[in-house]
């Protein structure tokens, strides 16, 4: 079955058009039919009432009138017309000539005569119309009376035997016997012309239902045009063509909303594959080039003979680049697993600035060789429930990433305090000449101030993109801002202020407590560690 | 034979300015953009070995402006970056070839070869100059079949000459050009080098080919052209 909307939509209207038709016809044809029926029985009801006239009681003896020259109807051979008289009893008085047999008796009202369908004794369908009267006695009728027979034969008055006049008073009308007159007449015409209409209802029927489905179709796949214009574009897409947008002309207005949609989501589509192409050109190049450092050296190395000193050098240098490499790898690493979900948080009591302080130690002697001096406005015991691993990294990062900028004979400020129920850190360093404009992507991975790679090698531009994602994983929020010519990184963590009271025993609470180990071991990634 | 090699990544920088100094080249190297331009616009090289991504003044930003100021060097640019927009970028901004790191040292040293030729207009690899032929693949100078031994800064030498046969190329010319930027001059040392080279490249049933043009330096020929 064609499954396609438009074949649906064809197929669901045509039937519903064809069924409306055929009921609409088919209630024509039986009010046709009904009509035609009723007017056929009217005309034979008359024609009986009009018999009936000419059936005349005289003496005790009925005299049926056109018995002895019957209508041409009656006499004609070729589909003749029936008549029946009986007594009340049942015994026939009168029949047509034509008529081999008897008709039905049917026992009428002269006003509303009884009609019936019937088989003629000649085999032809017909109706029956009958009557049950009392006939009006000879001359009964007023002389000024003038009745046509059904062939429009003025009786002739001269035709009575007897002119005498009629005395009423004489008159016992009740009585006087009942006969019965039937008419019978076949339908030939009747269902001819009930046929032709049939045939013309369903012919016109057809012809319509042609027409309408037809047009139907053309109207179908005019207004469905847009909706297969669409479909064409969206066929069109593939992974080259991620910046065209769809457009139709003139899109009526269940589609418009389809093709915003459409269209947000084609920018969402660009935008996630230009960052991933990006990602991996990014990628590539963070790893060719520590690559090309090492072949070049070894390459330079061995193309000749050297003194031992010589090759170490190089293996030396090598074996520098490849742990640079590792890093940069590793932390990689952790940035695609934190996105993909697959790092799980750990939930310990830590103690913010003895963390601080303690990850500083690592970066003190760097800072040391360029004159830099260390401002520390941190709180006390400041102890926090989070991650204490990834907490770790993060102020790593943070620190490590001042300690690099910094400018000779610089400043560096590590704040950390507990405001406004959450855990807020900061790290400046002077020497920032980070344009305002670029102050956003310092969070972007393999972003670096200068566009190269550090002589060094070691700061990739992931340092800040990883510290960015772990402490989103922490729940809190990190910012940069440049403030007069000092680079600022604020951090702030949603976590409860842990009361050491409530760590302690009840019973040692007045006891010097031992100082819990609140600075946590954490495995630092190997720049770090370096 | 002057290179400049400008790149930011130390282990690449010293390695390719060390396999192209053993290839007989004077290299000069460069470890950020602004300090690359500047070397760049103030000495002639034959060809610069140029990184695309650098500090302060990119490659691509460098290679513009020598374009802009008819430098004739042979620019061969060094990036890590493959995508064809990233080499067509590079190749629309002027430079003659580039290589995608990480490169076999090879290939680098090979290029810079060919770039140097098409400097000079030299189609072929060999250099011939009457019956001098100098290979400059394979670093071999022959006279009449006899093959003649010579020291890295000889070759050089007289690759310098020898790509500008017939002119005369004064001392300075050949110090700026034949020796690293940061050494010291003494022109005298030239005279020394010239001697040497002629030494060994002149027999006395051979013509000269090393001609002193008093107060204004030498010149490379072959007997026919020389003048009286």
């Amino acid at each position: 079955m064609n499954t396609t909307l438009r074949g649906r939509l064809i197929f669901s209207i045509s039937v519903a058009i064809v069924v409306t038709l055929t009921t609409t016809q088919y209630g024509l044809y039986v009010v046709m039919q009904r009509q035609l029926y009723k007017e056929f029985d009217q005309h034979l009801g008359a024609k009986a009432r009009a018999l009936a006239v000419l059936v005349e009681q005289r003496d005790n003896r009925i005299e049926v009138e056109f018995d002895q020259h019957p209508m041409q109807e009656f006499a004609r051979s070729i589909r003749p017309e029936f008549y029946q008289v009986w007594h009340e009893d049942g015994s026939v008085i009168s029949r047509s000539r034509r008529l081999n047999g008897d008709l039905t008796q049917l026992n009428g009202d002269r006003v509303v005569p009884l009609v019936m369908s019937l088989e003629l004794p000649d085999k032809r369908p017909g109706r029956a119309a009958g009557i049950r009267f009392r006939p009006h006695l000879h001359n009964a009728l007023p002389a000024n009376t003038s009745i046509q027979d059904m062939n429009g034969r003025q009786p002739n008055p001269t035709d009575d035997d007897d002119a005498d006049t009629l005395d009423l008073d004489t008159l016992d009308f009740a009585s006087r016997p009942f006969v019965t007159l039937v008419v019978a007449r076949d339908t030939q015409d009747l269902n001819e012309s009930l046929a032709n209409l049939a045939w013309l209802l369903i012919g016109s029927g057809l012809f319509a239902t042609g027409i309408i489905v037809a047009l139907l179709a053309w109207l179908v796949k005019k207004n469905l045009q847009p909706l297969q214009s669409l479909t064409q574009q969206i066929e069109q897409v593939n992974d080259q063509t991620l910046n065209q947008r769809f457009a139709l002309a003139n899109a009526p207005g269940e589609l418009q909303p389809v093709i915003a949609r459409l269209n947000t989501l084609m920018n969402c589509l660009e935008t996630a594959f230009r960052r991933e192409k990006t990602f991996t050109a990014d990628v590539a190049h963070e790893l060719r080039t520590p690559l090309a450092g090492i072949r070049s050296t070894l390459e330079v190395s061995l193309s000749r003979q050297r003194e031992s000193g010589s090759y170490r050098t190089s293996m030396e240098r090598c074996l520098r680049i490849s742990e640079e490499t590792e890093t940069i790898i590793s932390t990689l690493l952790s940035l695609s697993r934190i996105e993909a979900g697959q790092t799980t948080l750990a939930q310990d009591v830590v103690d913010v600035t003895a963390t601080l302080r303690h990850t500083w130690s690592r970066f003190a002697a760097r800072a040391a060789a360029i004159r830099v001096n260390t401002q520390w406005h941190c709180e006390q015991r400041l102890l926090v429930e989070t991650d204490p691993g990834k907490l770790g990294v993060v102020l790593s990062n943070l620190l490590d990433n001042a300690t690099s900028h910094v400018d000779p004979d610089g400043i560096i400020l590590i704040r950390s305090q507990f405001l406004n129920g959450q855990l807020n850190i900061t790290v400046e360093n002077s020497g920032c000449e980070l344009a305002p404009q670029h102050i956003d992507r310092v969070f972007d991975r393999f972003w670096r101030a200068d566009t190269s790679r550090s002589a060094t090698g070691s700061h990739s531009g992931l340092g800040l993109a990883l510290t960015k994602r772990i402490v989103q994983f922490l729940g809190g929020t990190i910012e940069a801002a440049t403030v007069n010519g000092r680079f600022v990184i604020t951090l702030q963590l949603q976590t409860p202020r842990i009361d050491l009271q409530l760590h302690s025993e009840p019973n040692t609470a007045a006891k010097p407590t031992t100082q819990p180990n609140l600075i946590p071991k954490i495995v630092m990634p190997d720049y770090v560690q370096r | 034979m002057r290179v400049l090699v400008v790149e930011d990544y130390t282990p690449v920088r010293e390695a390719v300015t060390q396999g192209l100094r053993e290839a007989g080249f004077a290299v000069d190297s460069a470890s950020d953009g602004r300090d690359g331009l500047w070397h760049a616009t103030k000495n002639q090289y034959d060809v610069i070995v140029l990184d695309v991504m650098l500090p302060n003044v990119s490659g691509i930003e460098i290679l513009q402006r020598l374009r802009k100021e008819k430098s004739e060097a042979r620019v061969l640019l060094l990036t890590a970056k493959d995508a064809v927009e990233d080499r067509v970028s590079g190749l629309n901004a002027g430079a003659d070839d580039y290589l995608i790191k990480p490169f076999a040292l090879e290939e680098l040293l090979a290029r810079v070869h060919v770039l140097f030729r098409r400097r000079y207009d030299q189609l072929s690899s060999v250099i011939e100059v009457g019956n001098l032929a100098i290979d400059t693949v394979t670093q071999t100078v022959r006279r009449d079949e006899t093959a003649i031994e010579l020291t890295k800064r000889e070759y050089s030498l007289l690759i310098f000459l020898a790509v500008r046969t017939g002119q005369v190329v004064s001392r300075s010319d050949i110090w700026e050009n034949v020796y690293e930027f940061k050494s010291d001059a003494h022109s005298n040392v030239i005279d020394v080098y010239i001697r040497y080279l002629r030494q060994k490249l002149e027999k006395p049933e051979w013509p000269r080919l090393i001609h002193t043009r008093r107060g204004f330096g030498y010149v490379l020929e072959s007997q026919d052209g020389e003048s009286p």
